[in-house]
């Protein structure tokens, strides 16, 4: 999606350094080395704004995954014990059963939350209704952070503004919500 | 001297073959000299055949030899022969001699050529050639039972002698220590007068073959003081050869080291293990350590091992990376102790793993 600006990402110094690649027995060490991992690929979908993961691909292709300096892969079994850690720290969702697709969520829907009714009581959005699509790919988002969000992603962003009573998600014919309004409360 | 018999020609019997003359040879009947001249005596795969000066022809069938002896001859006396005698088969027509009352005969060589002659006499004894032709041609069934029969015969002539060399070996071995010992004492006594390189070769041979009075089972009847007195003997063994072996050996170089210096009363390696296991309750200065892994190490009780995980730490620092070969290549270790040392290492958190295609790789730890 924007491989062309992964090149001027800040690979972290371990990126570089074998061992990374290979689960280590020493559980100290090893929370370690998840940790980084973690950091490693939060880091890397934000700065390329990515949010779906597809770890059937992404092992066979993405720079994240594959080290083609050093010849390292990391393992399909290290990879799934990092994204789970991820889903564990709430930072990751499954989307399905076989755990191969996963959204990133190197910001909380919560905070996506927080981001857009920011914007909308900065507009004066308030006690209006707007589409979700016009959140994510409207003119008026054109340079907010959520620009270009995944349609998923804003709707779970809206869900927890919903739950707050912050907003009201008004569902129309489309099950993946992609018509839906949204209302938001002062 | 009852059992020779006269011959009337010096034609040989079938199958006969002549090993071996000599002559001036001087017959004896037992301990008294014969009346016969000194002769020729032929040594034939079957008979002794003695050609008396006075030209009368005297045969002894070798199956009638118990036993020989060579007995060395001085400054005036010539080498013997003494031959032991079975009795005298039933039916056979007497002889030059009716009845001696000896039952060995002497062959005494005056010119020389007894230990030639004891040594193609053994030959044909051990080949027996004469049962051979008096037992005749195999054919049928008994003729294969009966060279079933001798052939389990000459199997257990075989082992006999074989064991019999190795029981005067062991034997030897004992002797062999000593000897090296004394060796060992001249040595300290001339200093100087050997090259020093020399020397120290010497020595450290003399020191793995030298534990003079090894414990054995035997010495020490129940099993309990058996094992303790070798664990106090491996101890001793031991405190001279970890500073060598950066103060740590597995089991089973251990073994192997410490039967080499005994050398003969090889131990078991369940007695050395089972030795072992006594090492921290007897209160000696070594200990028996056992890995994750299940390898099982010899160690000086003062051995750290934060030391080792320095001394690791430093050597794999200096190189990048290190696999346990090289490791183990770097502290002259066996391959098997390295992996504890690094196994070690990656458990404190020194180290940190990289297993790829080109196998697996330590790196120092930098999470």
């Amino acid at each position: 999606m924007a491989s062309q600006s992964s090149s001027e990402f800040e690979w972290p110094v371990l990126y570089n350094y074998p061992p990374f690649y290979t689960l280590q027995t020493n559980l100290d060490t090893r929370a370690k080395q998840i940790d980084a991992w973690c950091n490693l690929i939060l880091n890397y979908f934000k700065y390329n704004k990515l949010y779906v993961l597809d770890l059937t691909e992404a092992l066979a292709s993405s720079p994240l995954f594959v080290n083609s300096q050093l010849n390292r892969i990391l393992s399909r079994e290290t990879a799934s014990l990092i994204l789970n850690t991820l889903d564990s720290r709430g930072n990751l969702e499954w989307q399905d059963k076989e755990k191969d697709r996963c959204l990133v969520m190197w910001r909380t829907p919560k905070e996506w939350g927080a981001l857009i009714y920011q914007w909308a009581s900065d507009n004066a959005f308030i006690n209006t209704v707007c589409t979700v699509y016009e959140l994510h790919s409207g003119d008026d988002t054109i340079n907010e952070e959520f620009y270009g969000l995944e349609l998923i992603m804003v709707v779970k962003a809206l869900q927890t503004l919903q739950n707050d009573g912050k907003a009201q998600i008004i569902q129309r014919s489309n099950p993946d919500m992609s018509d839906a309004g949204v209302k938001f409360f002062g | 001297m009852d059992r020779f018999q006269w011959c009337d020609s010096a034609k040989l019997l079938p199958g006969e073959v002549i090993s071996l003359s000599k002559d001036q040879i001087k017959l004896y009947d037992g301990d008294d000299e014969s009346n016969f001249q000194p002769g020729l005596l032929q040594l034939t795969s079957h008979r002794l055949l003695f050609h008396d000066s006075g030209g009368s022809l005297l045969a002894l069938s070798l199956a009638l030899l118990r036993d020989h002896k060579e007995t060395g001859g001085g400054l005036t006396r010539s080498p013997k022969i003494e031959l032991y005698l079975l009795p005298r088969p039933q039916g056979q027509p007497l002889g030059p001699i009716a009845r001696s009352r000896y039952d060995m005969v002497k062959l005494s060589f005056r010119k020389g050529g007894c230990t030639e002659f004891c040594s193609a006499l053994k030959t044909e004894l051990s080949n027996k050639n004469w049962e051979r032709v008096t037992a005749g041609p195999a054919r049928g069934i008994s003729g294969i039972e009966r060279k079933l029969e001798q052939k389990r015969q000459d199997a257990g002539r075989d082992i006999n002698v074989a064991f019999k060399d190795l029981k005067a070996l062991m034997d030897k071995a004992q002797e062999m220590v000593s000897l090296i010992n004394t060796f060992a004492t001249r040595m300290e006594q001339s200093k100087g007068s050997v090259v020093e390189d020399e020397t120290i070769k010497l020595k450290s041979v003399l020191l793995s073959v030298g534990i003079d009075n090894p414990v054995t089972k035997s010495s020490h009847g129940s099993t309990t003081v058996y094992h303790q007195e070798l664990a106090r003997e491996l101890s001793k063994f031991l405190v001279k050869l970890l500073p060598g072996e950066n103060g740590i050996i597995t089991l089973a170089d251990l073994y192997c080291r410490f039967n080499r210096a005994r050398g003969l009363e090889l131990v078991s390696p369940d007695d050395v293990f089972n030795a072992c296991t006594l090492f921290e309750r007897m209160g000696l200065p070594v200990r028996l350590k056992k890995f994750e892994s299940g390898v099982l190490c010899v160690l000086g009780a003062s051995h750290s091992e934060s030391e080792v995980v320095k001394r690791v730490g430093d050597l794999v620092m200096k190189h990048k990376c290190l696999s346990v070969q090289e490791l183990s290549a770097y502290l002259h270790i066996s391959v098997l102790l390295a992996q504890e040392h690094m196994l070690l290492a990656e458990r404190v958190g020194a180290l940190c793993r990289d297993d790829s295609v080109d196998g697996l790789k330590f790196y120092t730890n930098r999470f």
